[in-house]
């Protein structure tokens, strides 16, 4: 059975207990890898990834009921994930952490960016990466989702809320950053 | 990539290839993450308790003390009440323990699940116990599912005969899917037993004996 038909199922069940704790357990097999490298692409750090993750799927399982189908659940989670990936920045206890962490813990901090910089500096791919996580976000949803994610601008239109022509835009701005990024880094 | 926009373009093309081979594709979301998300959703419905969300009452508080020390000496707790000998595991003959809904799934292709659950509830347990060093046919299943601290237990075990209403004192004696069902209707034990096919189950719990006829009912194996 494919995915899709699978998927077809799930929306179709009625909505009980039972069918919900196992779409539940279908999302988190099929899209858990991705929602969390989604939200790592947000946040930049593992364990926050991990966090936002979790509470993706929490989210996935109590709105379950509101899901018609209209969109695949593939763009429905996406589109959590990327909320719930923004609202967590947003968060005041989000920047309270960086800005304790800022003022009173450079050095600490200083040698866990390194861990993390060690950890993107591996490979040569992960030099791409690492262009690419450094972006503001504005571009970097975009880049990522556009060549990563293979999502259309249209659908990133929808899922970011914004027009066609600035989807646009910001994979022109996105790529001419990273080429910036990759001469200096040469 | 240095020279221009147009290696940009290919070099980003080839992202989930070069993501797929860079240090990204450790970010996984593990079944320890799984589990954390299950209980998250337990706990969160535990949390839903209207009366702690009010202040301190110290009469009522008292006075739901003292209600729940009644119940618990009149009562015995689900956990704890004996289930029955037909129906229970006998923790030194465990040979082999597999969990998980899924697991235990694959593992015995006859174990059987609800399809109706009632609302609220959610699989917090599922186990599959071997009973037997020498027979892997010999095993006793057993599935849990909760809302906040109501739960409602089956389990599913090897019998080559079905039981007789000498050995089931029950309530009432009714019929499910053509089989002779056992019912316990009383305050402290809410259970009904039933045999089909070489296998004895007891679904029970704190729910309405309604309910656990229409969860008896929805067994199935796949």
């Amino acid at each position: 059975m494919t995915e899709e038909n699978i998927e077809t199922q799930f929306i179709a069940a009625p909505k009980n207990e039972i069918n919900k704790t196992e779409f539940l357990r279908y999302l988190m097999d099929t899209y858990g890898s991705y929602v969390i490298k989604l939200a790592y692409s947000y946040t930049k750090d593992s364990s926050s990834a991990e966090d936002i993750s979790q509470d993706v799927f929490v989210k996935a399982y109590k709105s379950f009921d509101q899901f018609r189908g209209e969109s695949s659940l593939k763009t429905w989670i996406t589109r959590i994930t990327i909320n719930t990936s923004k609202d967590y920045l947003k968060s005041s206890w989000h920047n309270k952490v960086r800005f304790f962490q800022n003022k009173y813990f450079n050095l600490l901090n200083a040698k866990e960016k390194k861990t993390e910089i060690q950890f993107i500096d591996k490979e040569e791919n992960d030099r791409l990466i690492k262009g690419i996580l450094l972006l503001p976000l504005k571009y970097r949803e975009v880049i990522l989702l556009y060549y990563y994610q293979d999502v259309s601008t249209k659908e990133l239109s929808f899922l970011l809320n914004v027009p066609i022509a600035t989807i646009r835009t910001r994979l022109s701005r996105g790529r001419k950053l990273l080429k910036d990024f990759w001469e200096v880094e040469e | 990539l240095g020279s221009g926009g147009i290696k940009v373009e290919k070099i980003l093309k080839s992202l989930p290839e070069r993501i797929q081979e860079s240090s990204m594709k450790r970010l996984e979301f593990t079944d320890k993450q799984k589990h954390s998300v299950m209980l998250r959703l337990q706990d969160e419905n535990s949390e839903r308790r209207p009366f702690l969300k009010k202040k301190f009452n110290p009469v009522l508080s008292l006075m739901v003390l003292a209600t729940l020390v009644f119940l618990i000496l009149k009562v015995p707790s689900i956990d704890n009440q004996n289930i029955d000998f037909y129906t229970s595991t006998n923790g030194n003959n465990i040979t082999g323990i597999v969990t998980g809904i899924n697991e235990v799934k694959k593992e015995f292709k006859s174990f059987e699940f609800p399809t109706y659950i009632p609302m609220g509830f959610i699989e917090v347990e599922t186990t599959g116990v071997y009973t037997s060093p020498n027979d892997s046919t010999q095993r006793v299943l057993n599935s849990k599912y909760c809302k906040r601290d109501s739960c409602v237990y089956i389990l599913q075990r090897n019998s080559p005969n079905p039981p007789t209403a000498k050995q089931f004192k029950s309530d009432s004696i009714t019929t499910i899917k053509g089989n002779k069902a056992y019912v316990f209707n009383q305050e402290e034990r809410k259970e009904i037993v039933v045999w089909r096919d070489g296998d004895v189950f007891s679904i029970k719990g704190s729910v309405s004996v309604r309910e656990l006829k229409k969860i008896t009912e929805s067994l199935q194996t796949k």
